[in-house]
């Protein structure tokens, strides 16, 4: 009984992602910033407005901070080699992309409205998910699908688009 | 070969629905209206049974949505801040009127034009059936003596269940815990359990339940009778000191955005006048418990200004108020 | 209960059997189609059959009603995306499932219970609808916060994912619904001057966002995974398997009809509350609770559909609406000319016949239907991810703008989206949050409607907690859900077991 049988013997601690300490101080953070600002609702009986917010705000600051220590005991930070890795492992290529087109569409969706935007979305992403394939054949899957959705919702349920 | 015809196919499809308008004078398209309470609340139901008579006239349909929230606030700002070309319609109570005061928003109906008046209903001080109230003056002693205040239904500052009991309030000098609910609805259901003592709604949600025996009116806030129960006393009978806030009561209506042009307002008016002269909305009006009102113009202005002045400065010298209705060029009633 | 004929009639009229076929059908589909609710719809076919006759419109109505609570679950199960609020629960397990290959035979078990549940909700109607409406009314506001914290609880003991990490998404929920007026005092709580938050964050674009949204981003890290295969076979369930989990979802469908019953509550909470009454009283599920355990997918599905012949239940006797599609019909019938109230089965007496039938051919006809279509829907997962991603986010768009033609809605949706997505990355569940959204109104409402009941007094409070029958219940039932989670519990009653084991040899 050596030393190496008691190093085999200790267990691994897994990995945390990138962030994931940040995003607990965020949920912290949030918690403090609620409570304070619950702090200006009225108080003063059981029945105020502040009472729930606060409680709430509370929850979230302690146990965000209870995970924060347990994160930092149990987990062993991952160690990537770069800043780029970090980039790609939180947003692959793929999500980051997609996200891109969404923050386009947003922006032009008032702008150009509901069915140009939307078509071109889908055909734009469903040409890049696929790497460039099937140019004809994502356009007409864009356009039936737009097409059932327009027609499900606009004449059916009279939903004005936007 | 087939492919090709396949995506044409698809492309024309889009393209049509893209390119669907159509050219003619208002309404060129179908209206949106905005009904600031929930469904199957009053207001809902008056919007609901007069509105398809109205379309008849418009020659297009108007897409009802509820959109309730802050009493009639979320509503208000929504199609306030929509342009005003006639397309959007709002569908309120008498709740805006005390925004301005209550500091809940500082827009309310001077912003609108009232297109018309459809209603005006009246409250009626409720009570259980099982409750030891039998009339109005005994409640009001048992409000004064009790080491307990009794619990009164609300539904928020702007609803009529608290500014009718703040008038009870006023005139008789006795205190009320508020208990606030999501409607009238879940009040008389309320009242129903025993979870609250007394609580002052609109004829058409007590109705019902009055004429099944479940809950006792004890007075009208009205300054008359009312023909639905005619065995029910008002409150101007009761004592007259309550004769200097009436006429007053709920009212519910549709309006459009002030600034809008004036063929939109001529034609939504001549549209809504023919819903309210069918003899259908007659028989709904004597359903619902009201008082078919038919408003427009400037008595509709009128009407609303005098309402807003007995609410606002009731509230604000209860001291319920956040401003004083002076602030805002509001004159006593 | 009117005359015996008006049971007959929705079945021999055969304008109104098509009716209700056709609603069933449709809402099937708006159940399933995310951002699409039966409310939605509902209060479209009000306006829709105005100048109808009302037993046309009623029949429509309650076919809509059954199908879509139905509806909802199927996109849950397939797509990890709830059609409807009364569906969340039903995906904890049944996405787990899909995952397994066994997405139809989810769905063919979800059907069928869902036709038990409908049933015994009906047959409860039928003959118990005065004895509950009169206990329905006792239920005071502290016991709908009672009932708000056992659906709160329920975080507690979710098995996907960390519990601590599950409650700080739940109680970021329940900040979250305090956003907007509050609806005693009016204050503004947290809405900063901003119109768009006056009017609170709903919870439907959330939903949709932290589901439909979260789930495409999160499929897209790894575009190229081939869609799971699912095994067909194996759709109707087999008559021992029924005969096994018949007493879950009887037990789940009674939950079911009392939250239904229970004015201003819902499928949504009836389906939370019986998956965690099953995942605390079912000893061996066939799989772990959160990892496709078929009981998860039993007990919500037959408690959601009970929750509508219980919201008939007040609706009927009282005039007073037991969910929202209820409130719906109430305002339908009045704009009809009827009267609904406490005296509406004494003056239409007819009524109330027509919807018992309407709800039973909509459940028959939900089930033929639901049956038929399994194969088709389950298709839906075979289309690869390259194509169903930005499908379901524009489906998500145009479902979320829906609700409210609100392109701030859209923006919100979006952004849960995104939220959910790092959430799951960092391993918070989603589904707490959504919960939140939805118990945190319930939970501090009544609270403060209780104390201001008391006048703010919490020894009464208190008081009254214990000395109230239904209250008392509650309580018992909250504080063994809290118990029963702690490690002190455990080791106790796996010590019990062993010694009667032990003791058996």
């Amino acid at each position: 009984m050596v030393e190496s049988d008691y190093v085999m013997k200790k267990k691994e601690k897994p990995h945390r992602s990138p962030g994931e300490i940040a995003f607990c101080i965020f949920f912290t953070l949030l918690g403090c910033f609620a409570y304070y600002i619950a702090l200006s609702f009225t108080s003063g009986s059981w029945d105020s407005p502040s009472i729930f917010p606060r409680l709430v705000s509370a929850v979230i600051i302690a146990l965000s901070i209870v995970t924060i220590i347990r994160t930092l005991k149990n987990t062993v930070k991952t160690s990537f080699t770069s800043v780029k890795d970090i980039v790609k492992f939180l947003l692959p290529t793929d999500v980051a992309v997609l996200l891109f087109l969404l923050v386009v569409y947003s922006v032009v969706l008032p702008i150009i409205h509901f069915i140009p935007a939307s078509f071109l979305f889908m055909y734009i992403a469903m040409v890049y998910l696929q790497r460039g394939r099937g140019l004809l054949k994502n356009a007409a899957i864009s356009g039936l699908a737009l097409a059932c959705l327009v027609a499900i919702f606009r004449y059916i349920f009279l939903v004005i688009l936007p | 070969m087939k492919r090709v015809v396949f995506l044409v196919f698809s492309i024309v499809c889009c393209f049509f629905m893209m390119t669907n308008m159509s050219f003619a004078e208002y309404p060129e398209r179908n209206l949106n209206g905005y009904i600031m309470w929930g469904s199957g609340g009053a207001l809902d139901n008056v919007s609901r049974a007069v509105t398809p008579a109205a379309e008849t006239r418009l020659g297009k349909k108007v897409i009802l949505q509820n959109k309730p929230g802050a009493t009639g606030a979320v509503a208000l700002t929504y199609v306030y801040n929509l342009p005003a070309d006639g397309y959007s319609l709002l569908y309120g109570s008498e709740n805006p009127l005390l925004y301005k005061v209550l500091g809940i928003t500082d827009k309310d109906y001077e912003d609108f034009y009232p297109i018309m008046l459809f209603i005006n209903s009246a409250g009626v001080v409720c009570v259980s059936a099982d409750s030891p109230y039998k009339d109005f003056t005994d409640l009001v002693k048992t409000a004064k003596t009790s080491p307990k205040p009794l619990n009164a239904g609300s539904t928020g500052p702007a609803g009529l269940p608290f500014v009718a009991s703040s008038l009870i309030r006023a005139v008789n000098g006795v205190k009320f815990n508020d208990v606030s609910f999501d409607g009238e609805g879940p009040c008389i259901t309320a009242l129903l359990g025993g979870h609250i003592d007394v609580v002052c709604v609109g004829v058409p949600a007590a109705a019902p339940f009055i004429r099944s025996g479940r809950v006792r009116a004890l007075a009208v806030i009205s300054d008359k009778r009312i023909s639905q129960f005619p065995d029910v006393p008002s409150l101007v009978e009761i004592s007259q000191e309550y004769k200097k806030f009436f006429p007053w009561g709920p009212f519910h209506g549709v309006f459009v955005k002030k600034g809008s042009p004036d063929y939109v307002i001529a034609k939504l008016t001549n549209a809504f006048e023919f819903a309210c002269d069918d003899e259908k909305f007659d028989k709904f009006v004597q359903d619902f418990g009201g008082v078919k009102l038919a408003l427009t113009g400037s008595k509709a202005v009128d009407y609303i200004r005098h309402n807003q002045s007995v609410s606002a400065w009731l509230l604000h010298d209860m001291g319920y108020t956040k401003k004083s209705p002076a602030d805002f060029g509001i004159p006593r009633p | 209960m009117g005359t015996l004929s008006s049971f007959l009639v929705p079945i021999l009229n055969v304008k109104l059997l098509l009716l209700v076929l056709l609603g069933t059908f449709g809402g099937i589909w708006v159940g399933a189609i995310p951002g699409l609710s039966v409310t939605m719809a509902a209060s479209l076919l009000i306006s829709f059959t105005f100048s109808w006759d009302i037993y046309d419109a009623i029949a429509l109505i309650c076919g809509v009603y059954m199908g879509g609570v139905y509806g909802g679950g199927i996109t849950s199960i397939l797509l990890n995306i709830p059609g409807a609020p009364a569906a969340i629960a039903t995906g904890f397990d049944g996405y787990p499932l899909t995952m397994k290959g066994e997405a139809p035979k989810a769905l063919g078990l979800a059907c069928t219970v869902s036709f038990f549940g409908g049933l015994l909700g009906i047959i409860v109607l039928l003959f118990a609808a005065p004895i509950i409406s009169r206990i329905a009314l006792q239920v005071a506001p502290r016991d709908y916060f009672l009932l708000a914290m056992m659906g709160i609880l329920l975080l507690t003991s979710m098995g996907s994912g960390d519990t601590i990490k599950g409650i700080i998404a739940g109680a970021v929920g329940v900040l979250l619904s305090m956003v907007g007026m509050d609806p005693s005092t009016g204050e503004m709580r947290y809405t900063f001057g901003s119109v768009y938050l006056m009017q609170g964050i709903s919870f439907v674009p959330a939903m949709i966002g932290l589901f439909g949204v979260t789930e495409g981003l999160s499929q897209a890290r790894d575009v190229t995974v081939a869609a799971i295969k699912q095994n067909v076979d194996k759709i109707i369930p087999s008559l021992k398997l029924l005969l096994k989990y018949l007493p879950l979802s009887l037990r789940s469908a009674l939950i079911g009809i009392w939250i239904g019953a229970l004015p201003g509550t819902g499928g949504d909470i009836a389906a939370l509350i019986a998956y965690d009454a099953a995942k605390r009283t079912v000893k061996k599920p066939s799989a772990p609770f959160g990892k496709g355990a078929y009981e998860g997918v039993i007990a919500p599905e037959s408690a959601n559909i009970a929750a509508v012949g219980g919201a008939f239940i007040p609706m009927l006797t009282l005039g007073i609406p037991g969910d929202a599609v209820t409130a719906i019909i109430i305002g339908a019938f009045i704009i009809h000319g009827l009267r609904p109230g406490p005296l509406f089965m004494v003056e239409t007496p007819n009524m109330f016949g027509v919807i018992v039938s309407c709800l039973l051919i909509a459940n028959i006809a939900k089930l033929i239907i639901a049956m038929c279509s399994i194969k088709f829907f389950t298709k839906v997962i075979d289309v690869p991810r390259a194509i169903l991603i930005p499908v379901v986010i524009i489906l998500s768009v145009i479902g979320t703008y829906a609700i409210q033609n609100s392109l701030v809605d859209v923006y919100w949706m979006l952004g849960f989206g995104v939220l959910g997505y790092f959430m799951r990355l960092y391993g918070f569940a989603t589904a707490p949050m959504v919960l939140g959204l939805i118990l945190g109104p319930i939970l501090d409402s009544n609270y403060r409607r209780a104390m201001q009941s008391v006048n703010n007094d919490p020894m009464i409070f208190l008081h009254d907690l214990v000395t109230n029958p239904i209250s008392l219940i509650l309580v018992v039932f909250i504080v063994y859900m809290i118990i029963s989670q702690t490690p002190q519990w455990k080791r106790f009653t796996s010590k019990a077991r062993t010694k009667t084991s032990a003791s058996n040899r």
